[in-house]
């Protein structure tokens, strides 16, 4: 066992990936000699070599275009951009070329592709806070994962470059820092967060985690609370605080979008009855709107109180830490919620 | 700025009024006069108009008990929207429909309050479902009364032979509160009397003619509550009433007539009865019977009584012990009048006679006066077809 923080987890999926299947490339800004943005892809290019682990220009339409076309032709490219909002300048060749080649050619063709992209607010400014899944979520297509933890971003980022379909890897920024199990500092040293620990040390054997396979964090018989990224570590806290009240609330992970462990959300609100949906992204056709969709379509009988759902109110987030603080769901605010909905006031 | 709508004072002893229903629906353009609402206080349902004119937004939803001059909705007018930024929430009274940012006005919440709408949630129909409990009868612990699956397992555990247990209704609180009061503080004792009612027949023949087509109209209640009005002003204790101060003596003489309802008892009073024509009075007192019984009573009808007839008659009762309607100081019961051996000097006859009941407070009225009140009561019934002038 090791500690170790989500980025180096990544890190180490990555380096053992490439180690497996010579095929797998990485693609990126700044991700060579300098290891990237966020220090995920350090010592990669030393052992790997600049053919493998290439430098690009600051152009996520090349990025993204020229990680599309390797795919074609049988490799495995983990591509990277910066930050996930920047993904828009390398839209068309996500969404129209890698998201459908596969169908349109009558599945002759396949793009075997990972997109990477930081998500999340961590006062960087409008451009650079944002939580974008549901526009993957929503392209036919694209995979999308969002892991939590240190573990399970090892494990799926493994099964994502393994997976012979594109799959676009939210990783959120704020968890970069945190540890697993075991670990030291759970607090990030750049922002002050805390995380709530969660899940377990990244194991020395390979461990893979199956995409559309969601994982209960913590059991509880009172209310569901589907989180995802940052959120799960909120919504343990908000567990921990309620659990002193007596109230029980069950945190469900589904670690991926697409596909969405329909099953596990399901037979959890089956137990509780009771549903709260948590998400850093803005309200308005988020992830957590579908998630809250799909309670209410399949799992309609089994509620005894309205689902409710907590996020970003429809702004764009301002750089300003005091402001940004107060629009992203909070412990706090999910305490509240779930406590709301436990005693039946809402 | 957009008009009030206010809960009005409804003059009634709760300083609360139930809204009852609305009679226009959220967001619809209403105008002055029209009627806007339903409300209940604990005497009369009453029916309100729209003091102003504009666009319907209701701050509080049906059921709801709101203090008189309470903000229950808002009126705007063309070009104003809701929420207010200049409102102080304190001066609204509850919580308004749209206190969720981008829930609109003709939301679940609204849809809940149709007539006839059970609210309860997936679960608890299932539960309740399976349990083979009709949902209609549980009572909702949840926001606005939804039954969630709390309520259908609180009712499973409960024996099937627990009794029913119905809310009280403000009417019956207050009929209860009445009631309770006038038998913790007056002492109450009952005479009766059996009178001969020929005079009382007669002249119910006869004002039953003079009224036609409302022949109906001509009801025994209005004849003794005329007989009652005279023998009162001869005993004005009778229609007096115990204050702090001393004893109250009233200058006018309201009778109360008790009216079976089915909401409970209702006490509409006759005002004035020696000082208007029986013909007035028979209209009056039809009228507010009808309300009555319509539950659309209103304030004036239901207050300012000094004495009250109340009668069984019509059930077959003959003698009873009614009690008094506090502040006044007696109560008459009437019973049935029907066919009897009278002697009549030396001779047995058939005749028709009534039995009376007068409850009166000790306190103020001893018994030899209340007494010589109902004899002279009595007499009057006897005569009453010289006694009475129809116009």
């Amino acid at each position: 066992m090791s500690v170790m923080n989500m980025s180096q987890a990544i890190n180490l999926a990555l380096r053992e990936e490439m180690r497996r299947d010579p095929k797998v490339i990485l693609l990126g800004e700044d991700i060579g000699r300098f290891g990237g943005a966020f220090q995920v892809t350090k010592g990669l290019v030393e052992e790997f070599g600049e053919e493998r682990v290439r430098d690009t220009p600051l152009s996520e339409a090349a990025i993204i275009g020229c990680a599309v076309g390797a795919a074609l032709m049988g490799w495995k490219p983990v591509a990277e951009v910066q930050y996930s909002d920047f993904v828009t300048c390398g839209f068309d060749q996500l969404v129209n070329q890698a998201a459908k080649i596969h169908l349109m050619s009558g599945g002759g063709l396949s793009v075997p592709m990972v997109l990477r992209a930081p998500i999340g607010a961590r006062e960087h400014g409008a451009q650079h806070d944002q939580s974008p899944e549901a526009w993957f979520m929503h392209t036919p297509g694209l995979k999308v994962a969002i892991p939590s933890t240190p573990y399970d971003a090892r494990g799926l980022l493994k099964s994502a470059i393994r997976d012979p379909n594109p799959v676009v890897f939210c990783e959120h920024k704020v968890l970069y820092g945190t540890h697993s199990v075991g670990g030291r500092g759970l607090t990030d040293p750049a922002t002050g967060e805390s995380a709530v620990e969660v899940g377990s040390d990244v194991p020395e054997e390979e461990t893979l985690i199956p995409l559309g396979k969601a994982e209960v964090k913590r059991p509880g018989r009172d209310v569901t609370v589907i989180a995802t990224a940052l959120m799960v570590h909120r919504a343990l806290e908000a567990a921990a605080v309620l659990a002193l009240e007596g109230i029980e609330l069950e945190v469900v992970d589904p670690r991926t979008l697409v596909p969405l462990d329909r099953e596990t959300i399901l037979a959890s609100v089956a137990r509780t009855h009771r549903a709260l949906v948590v998400t850093e992204e803005t309200r308005t056709a988020s992830s957590a709107a579908e998630i809250a969709a799909l309670i209410a379509e399949e799992g309609f009988d089994e509620l005894d109180a309205p689902v409710k759902r907590l996020g970003t109110p429809d702004l764009p987030l301002p750089f300003a830490p005091h402001l940004q603080a107060g629009l992203i769901p909070s412990a706090a605010g999910i305490v509240q919620a779930a406590r709301q909905l436990a005693r039946a006031e809402v | 700025m957009p008009f009030r709508v206010i809960m009005p004072d409804l003059g009634a002893a709760s300083a609360d009024s139930t809204l009852l229903r609305w009679l226009a629906a959220g967001g619809e353009l209403v105008k002055q006069g029209q009627a806007l609402f339903e409300a209940e206080s604990d005497k009369a349902t009453i029916e309100i108009e729209a003091g102003g004119s504009g666009r319907l937004v209701p701050l509080v939803s049906p059921g709801t008990a709101v203090p008189a001059g309470g903000v229950i909705a808002l009126l705007l007018a063309p070009g104003e929207s809701y929420p207010l930024e200049d409102e102080e929430p304190s001066k609204v009274g509850l919580p308004p429909y749209a206190e969720v940012p981008g829930v609109g006005l003709a939301s679940q919440k609204q849809i809940d309050r149709l007539p006839g709408r059970l609210i309860i949630t997936p679960l608890a129909r299932r539960l309740a479902r399976s349990g083979g409990l009709n949902p209609r009868t549980l009572s909702g612990s949840g926001p606005r009364g939804r039954i969630i699956a709390a309520d259908v397992r609180a009712a499973r555990a409960s024996p099937a032979d627990a009794p029913a247990v119905a809310p009280i209704t403000p009417l019956r609180a207050a009929i209860a509160r009445h009631m309770g009061d006038s038998a913790h503080t007056v002492a109450p004792v009952t005479l009766t009397t059996e009178v001969e009612a020929e005079g009382l027949v007669a002249l119910r023949r006869r004002l039953q003619a003079e009224l036609a087509p409302h022949a109906e109209w001509a009801s025994y209640d209005l004849l003794l509550a005329r007989l009652a009005a005279q023998a009162l002003s001869e005993f004005p204790l009778l229609n007096a009433s115990w204050g702090e101060a001393g004893i109250i003596f009233h200058p006018q003489i309201h009778i109360g007539v008790a009216v079976d309802t089915e909401r409970g008892l209702l006490v509409p009073v006759l005002k004035d009865v020696p000082g208007r024509s029986l013909a007035e009075l028979a209209r009056d007192l039809h009228e507010m019977i009808d309300r009555a019984r319509d539950g659309r009573s209103l304030p004036e009808d239901l207050a300012g009584g000094t004495f009250t007839i109340t009668n069984l008659g019509g059930f077959g009762i003959d003698a009873f012990t009614p009690i008094i309607h506090l502040p006044e100081c007696a109560v008459l019961g009437v019973g049935r009048v029907r066919a009897a051996p009278v002697v009549r000097g030396s001779e047995l006859a058939v005749g028709q006679v009534l039995a009376l009941s007068l409850t009166f407070d000790h306190r103020l009225v001893d018994g030899a006066p209340a007494a010589r009140f109902l004899a002279r009561l009595s007499q009057l019934v006897q005569i009453a077809d010289r006694a009475v002038q129809l116009r």
